[in-house]
């Protein structure tokens, strides 16, 4: 709490957020679909669901390639180096 | 027909790409696509702006990350804007305070480092958010250039 009271915002980096610092793939996921869209789709009219689709699609893939990679990690080789 | 609409639409002009790297949506408003750039420019905003709410204007630094720099730079004079700020500020000690590091070799002498130095995973997100910012400004920069201006998407339809 200390440091969030001594932090200030855009001149310093703020304080860590510990093991939560995974959930800013949230904002940049956004950022990076309403940037993508404004591009790309072709009638705006359908841009803000276009946006929320390709965070989802962003944030769903990023999960799915953490689950394959824990499961390599936790369990296949452990399974390979196990005499 | 699909390959001439299709020539058509890969020509480039320089102008609203220049506008477009200038200030970020810039270059589709001057070729008719006003609610397309508001769109681009908000999103270029909002990543540098959580860019550098979370890492700070140490996430822009011309001299120690100059790879990530050249992508930060392609959103425009922003970029360039941060990175003076930085300098100017952190790296003087105008800003907090300078502290000691040890030297990275017998030879080197320590350097003084900010006190205000991200490190860590705000540091990595706050480049990689503005690096992103970039990043994407380039695709937009590119469409730019080479989209039919809205004007003469409208007579050609017609």
């Amino acid at each position: 709490m200390s440091a969030l009271v001594a932090w200030i915002p855009f001149l310093q980096p703020m304080p860590s957020p510990g093991p939560w610092w995974p959930l800013f793939l949230l904002p940049l996921s956004l950022g990076i679909a309403m940037v993508y869209k404004a591009v790309r789709t072709v009638d705006l009219r359908r841009y803000p669901r276009e946006v929320i689709v390709m965070t989802t699609q962003i944030v769903g893939a990023m999960v799915g390639l953490a689950i394959v990679l824990a499961l390599v990690v936790q369990v296949l080789i452990p399974l390979l180096t196990a005499d | 027909m699909t390959e001439a609409r299709n020539a058509q639409q890969q020509e480039f002009r320089p102008l609203p790409g220049l506008l477009g790297w200038l200030v970020p949506g810039l270059g589709h408003v001057v070729i008719g696509e006003k609610l397309r750039g508001a769109l681009v420019f908000g999103g270029i905003l909002y990543l540098w702006m959580c860019g550098v709410f979370i890492g700070g204007i140490d996430s822009v630094d011309r001299r120690e990350d100059p790879l990530w720099f050249a992508a930060q730079v392609c959103s425009g004079p922003i970029a360039l804007g941060v990175d003076g700020l930085n300098s100017a500020l952190l790296k003087t000690g105008q800003v907090g305070e300078l502290l000691d590091s040890p030297p990275v070799s017998r030879n080197s002498g320590g350097q003084k480092v900010s006190s205000f130095k991200g490190i860590a995973h705000v540091n990595e997100y706050g480049i990689l958010f503005t690096g992103l910012a970039g990043l994407m400004n380039l695709i937009a920069i590119i469409d730019a250039s080479t989209r039919r201006p809205a004007d003469r998407r409208r007579s050609g339809s017609s």
